[in-house]
């Protein structure tokens, strides 16, 4: 099958032909072809074979076609999108992203001081919550100036990763 | 004095492992406690008894003095060693201790006390002789901190009075920085320390941090087992210490060392200690504090001379003399300690609690992993992310690099995000290798390095991804409809679009 992988920004059209058990031939930008030997057993990681060199690599599906992968020291986001899926979703056109104001938090851990209430003004880079994790105490500042909308967390709440902590209206909405 | 039958572990995850192994090899009962959360913890499989000792937040279990001694006394424990962190630096559990008859593994609790407070440690080692880094000897109020950094002159380090392992601290480079410095700095420390006392210390521009290793006992012998180079620091925090330092001439040794004891002496200090220092660019060295505990990168000491500092530890609790003098002190080869986090390399080393959902430990000759996990473990989100400590030994530095190297790629966990690509790529860093480098090196050039790097591997990332995403569709796809075809392939889409659009 045909798919388009982005990292770092730039896309490549990757195509996947399997050619015989774990045995595959890929196509990268239609120009580079890597043989791979790649099994999956246990609990770690997928051993892969590429003329001869053996690699370990370290794969985690986030979902949605997004993975992290590691090889050796080096690191990769990579979102795997269908080639046909990616067309007729530039057809329809996606949705906006998140609203800006939100302040989220991209770890889990505990409230442990919110400095605003709902209606204050707030200046940009003026903290509005600190969250605690293991130990560490991490600010979370304003990104813009503006009004504060809603303060969704209190001091001792323990919030999941990508809660949102604070939603301020900016001066540009 | 006998040695004691029964210890109390005052502690969890792989310090409290690391003790319950030297009391089972010197025939002493290891007694685990336990948060809620820690009853599925590796330790309390390990010790020979376990206790539950409260709720999972530190301050209602591992940090709850009068929980601990009950158990203590329960159990019939003879002693408590506290580990490093939780109550380790607590006088007022060493006096808990004392009055209920149990011996705590470690100093007295004068000493403790004296060291713990940052600016009577100074004074301390002032009285010793030992060269201070210009500064404070007494805590400061808002107002004084600001008036006596302009004297002092920025860049100034902002210090808890009560603090330790890099909470509490900030390095403050102008007067517009030190408002919010303070705030979080005293905050930090309320939380951490329950005292947010402050003081100041001149910033030493590029500095090493050096530490010596010390034993003394009861009788007052004292012996120094060599310093660890421990600049490798995120954040003020060390996560790579090695022994030798590269540049630690013996004269410079013996001189640190014999320091080290002077200061130990002045506080009347026995027990495994560590006294900390600093090193400017020409060699010149500052006492910086002592840690009066076991110290979390101990192994690196151990893996060069052969001492087990832990079970000194204890020997020296039970009031044995020493059984070693400066002359049997002759370290082998090279040691480093490559400190496994649960924490996100990738995201701004954000914390990374969860399960522990596959683990490959490395072996082979030189290794050795103090571990405080298992597969299937939980790394709760309420104390030090901590999981494990790779330590290697190596006849000299470079093949100490080399195995650690070897040793890191063995070394797999999943489900939690881990420090181990971090230490990778620091063990392929030419500066880490030439060994010239100061405790700014991680946050600033080896970060600068790092993103220019050329990546090797991306073709082949690029192309087990979209194999990982071929084998996941081939499923759904199979799941979704009994037939495949192009027409079943367009209704998977578009029923995935409108799943999408919601």
């Amino acid at each position: 099958m045909a798919y388009i992988a982005t990292v770092n920004g730039d896309e490549h059209t990757v195509e996947v032909k399997e050619v015989g058990e774990g045995l595959f031939e890929v196509t990268i930008d239609g120009e580079r072809s890597l043989n791979l030997d790649v099994r999956r057993k246990g609990c770690c990681s997928f051993s892969v074979i590429r003329d001869g060199e053996s690699f370990e690599v370290d794969l985690d599906s986030k979902g949605d076609g997004k993975y992290e992968v590691l090889i050796r020291d080096e690191h990769f986001d990579i979102e795997v999108i269908d080639e046909m899926r990616k067309k007729m979703m530039e057809i329809l056109g996606e949705g906006a992203g998140a609203a800006s104001g939100e302040i989220t938090t991209a770890m889990p851990g505990k409230v442990v001081k919110v400095f605003v209430k709902e209606g204050d003004a707030v200046e940009a880079g003026e903290p509005v919550v600190v969250l605690e994790a293991m130990k560490m105490e991490n600010e979370f500042k304003a990104p813009d100036k503006g009004v504060v909308k809603e303060v969704k967390v209190s001091e001792g709440d323990v919030v999941e990763s990508g809660a949102i902590l604070v939603i301020i209206d900016t001066e540009s909405e | 004095m006998a040695l004691f039958k029964k210890i109390l572990i005052a502690n969890r995850s792989e310090i409290a492992v690391r003790i319950i192994r030297a009391c089972r090899e010197m025939g002493i009962g290891a007694v685990a406690v336990y948060s809620d959360i820690d009853r599925d913890s590796l330790h309390v499989r390990l010790a020979q008894e376990a206790y539950h000792i409260g709720p999972s937040p530190a301050s209602e279990s591992y940090l709850n003095i009068e929980k601990i001694i009950e158990v203590a006394k329960k159990a019939g424990c003879q002693a408590i060693h506290p580990g490093y962190g939780f109550l380790a630096e607590n006088s007022q559990f060493a006096k808990r201790c004392e009055e209920e008859g149990i011996v705590f593994i470690g100093p007295p609790r004068e000493a403790i006390e004296a060291m713990g407070s940052k600016t009577v440690a100074r004074q301390t080692a002032m009285k010793a002789g030992a060269p201070l880094i210009p500064g404070t000897l007494e805590p400061l109020s808002d107002e004084e901190i600001v008036a006596k950094a302009k004297e002092i002159g920025f860049p100034v380090m902002l210090k808890a009075v009560s603090g330790g392992g890099g909470k509490g601290m900030r390095l403050v480079h102008s007067e517009d920085e030190i408002e919010s410095a303070v705030r979080m700095a005293r905050s930090e420390a309320g939380s951490a320390f329950s005292d947010d006392s402050l003081y100041l210390e001149k910033y030493i521009e590029n500095p090493r941090h050096v530490e010596m290793q010390i034993l003394v006992d009861r009788q007052g012998n004292g012996v120094y087992l060599g310093e660890r180079e421990c600049s490798i620091q995120r954040r003020h925090q060390k996560v790579i210490e090695e022994t030798p330092a590269m540049m630690l001439t013996p004269e410079l040794r013996k001189k640190m060392g014999e320091t080290a004891l002077k200061v130990a002496a002045a506080a009347g200090y026995y027990s495994a200690g560590t006294v900390e220092f600093l090193m400017d660019a020409n060699n010149n060295f500052y006492f910086l504090e002592v840690n009066t505990r076991l110290q979390v990168e101990h192994p690196v000491t151990e893996m060069v001379t052969g001492i087990d500092i832990v079970k000194e530890m204890i020997r020296i609790a039970a009031g044995e003399p020493l059984s070693i003098s400066q002359e049997d002190v002759q370290p082998k080869g090279a040691a480093i300690e490559c400190r496994i986090y649960a924490e996100d390399p990738y995201n701004n080393f954000m914390p990374s609690p969860g399960t522990i959902t596959g683990l490959r430990l490395p072996g082979g000759p030189g290794v050795r992993v103090d571990l405080g996990v298992f597969e299937g473990a939980q790394v709760p989100l309420e104390y030090d992310p901590i999981i494990a400590k790779l330590i290697v030994w190596g006849k000299d530095r470079p093949e100490a690099v080399e195995r650690a190297r070897r040793a890191l790629d063995e070394f797999m966990v999943k489900g939690v995000k881990t420090t181990l690509p971090f230490h990778r790529k620091v063990m392929e860093n030419p500066i880490f290798l030439s060994g010239e480098f100061d405790t700014t090196f991680i946050d600033t050039i080896f970060k600068k390095l790092d993103e220019g790097r050329e990546n090797r591997y991306q073709d082949l990332a690029i192309a087990v991804a979209a194999i990982a995403e071929e084998s996941s569709e081939g499923t759904r796809v199979e799941k979704g409809a009994p037939s495949t075809g192009e027409c079943n392939m367009w209704k998977l889409y578009t029923r995935r679009l409108q799943m999408m659009r919601g």
